[in-house]
């Protein structure tokens, strides 16, 4: 019963590799014989042929049609773009104040103001060429992956991995610095080598 | 005119050429797969030369009885539907411009044909219901099994091409393109039941 369920299925792959023209000698000879005063062959060939013409004739369209991403959400700073403005603010003081002001942000940068916006300079500021970033609001086209932030007056929309990309090295960065100027504070001080190390490591 | 578009390149271009092989070996079940997946279309095109559906119908069967037999006569140098369409196009025009003439079926009864299947009208064109239900379907299916089955329908790659693509073996799409299309298939089912089909 099995052996004739596996033979009606491979059969049945045979007629679909048929209909797209890639059925091998024998499978081919295999569907004729079957077809002959088997009507059901031949419906469920009919049938795919119809599904094809479907597809070909309204699918892609169709497709397309909703395959087209949302219009981006205009740009606006929710509740989490406030927080992390004002956890990088934080950092960004803390570390201007530990290297009294000798920084490897640029000094557009060093000189923003505190408020989430400008604060979002900093995603700008670490590529050279970009413009100030303004975060848009959550919307479903940021859930499924797709644009998030936009590049100033230009409209260039870049994908979310990309920015957290480029964050997460220029954070990278700034706790090297950190570390480093920490095992200078602390001669001696076994600890922060170590963690100057680790980040060294880190990609 | 309507040939002009006619000649534009299929995917299926050379997804005959198995059954044309047999067909013109002689296999009549061989040309029957083919006159059963042309028959819509060629339906659709001599309805802008005939006035019913009646006539459109008798005139495809006659123009498909014509093509098995002047199937030996067909040197492949266009496609086989193109070569199809010339013919269905040349019994329409004389089927309109002389309508007492009688259809090959009738006129010689003793030549050998082939029995040409045929199924209910629905299947004929696929109507905008029977899309909405096939595109439904289409976005149900997992993403792996809907790609392998776009990039043939819509891109028309070979099985091999979209196996590169998707870094699959062929046996792999072969499997997917079969499953998405039996449960395409399976989604129909209720609306051809009707129908014969």
């Amino acid at each position: 019963m099995k052996d004739e369920q596996q033979r009606e299925q491979r059969l049945r792959q045979a007629l679909s590799a048929l209909v797209d023209g890639e059925a091998h000698e024998l499978e081919v000879s295999q569907v004729l014989a079957r077809a002959r005063g088997h009507d059901d062959v031949k419906a469920r060939w009919a049938r795919y042929q119809l599904v094809s013409a479907a597809l070909q004739a309204g699918g892609q369209a169709r497709l397309e049609q909703e395959e087209t991403p949302p219009p981006p959400a205009k740009a606006s700073a929710g509740p989490w773009s406030f927080a992390a403005a004002a956890a990088l603010t934080l950092a960004l003081t803390v570390l201007l104040r530990t290297t009294g002001g000798e920084s490897a942000v640029p000094s557009e940068l060093a000189a923003s103001p505190a408020t989430p916006p400008a604060a979002f300079a900093l995603a700008g500021a670490f590529e050279a060429g970009f413009q100030p970033v303004a975060l848009g609001g959550r919307s479903d086209a940021d859930r499924k992956g797709a644009s998030l932030l936009r590049y100033g007056e230009a409209s260039a929309w870049v994908s979310p991995a990309t920015v957290r990309g480029a964050t997460q090295r220029h954070l990278q960065t700034l706790m090297r610095r950190h570390a480093e100027l920490n095992m200078l504070d602390s001669a001696g001080a076994l600890v922060p080598a170590v963690r100057l190390v680790a980040l060294a490591d880190a990609p | 005119m309507a040939l002009a578009a006619l000649e534009y390149p299929s995917p299926e271009a050379g997804a005959d050429q198995a059954l044309l092989k047999r067909a013109l070996a002689g296999d009549h079940h061989a040309f029957d797969l083919l006159a059963l997946k042309y028959r819509p279309r060629l339906k659709h095109l001599v309805m802008r030369t005939v006035k019913s559906v009646d006539d459109a119908d008798d005139v495809v069967q006659d123009a498909l009885l014509r093509a098995f037999r002047a199937l030996p006569s067909f040197r492949g140098d266009a496609q086989f539907y193109t070569w199809l369409c010339r013919i269905a196009i040349n019994v329409a025009k004389s089927h309109v411009t002389h309508p007492s003439r009688r259809l090959m079926r009738d006129a010689e009864p003793e030549t050998e044909v082939p029995e040409l299947t045929q199924f209910g009208p629905e299947h004929d064109l696929a109507s905008e219901q029977l899309q909405a239900v096939i595109f439904s379907a289409l976005q149900a299916l997992p993403e792996a099994l809907r790609t392998a089955l776009t990039l043939r329908e819509f891109e028309g790659l070979s099985y091999e091409e979209i196996g590169h693509l998707m870094r699959t073996p062929v046996g792999t799409v072969r499997s997917r393109i079969f499953r998405a299309r039996e449960a395409l298939d399976a989604a129909i089912a209720p609306l051809l039941e009707d129908n014969g089909l």
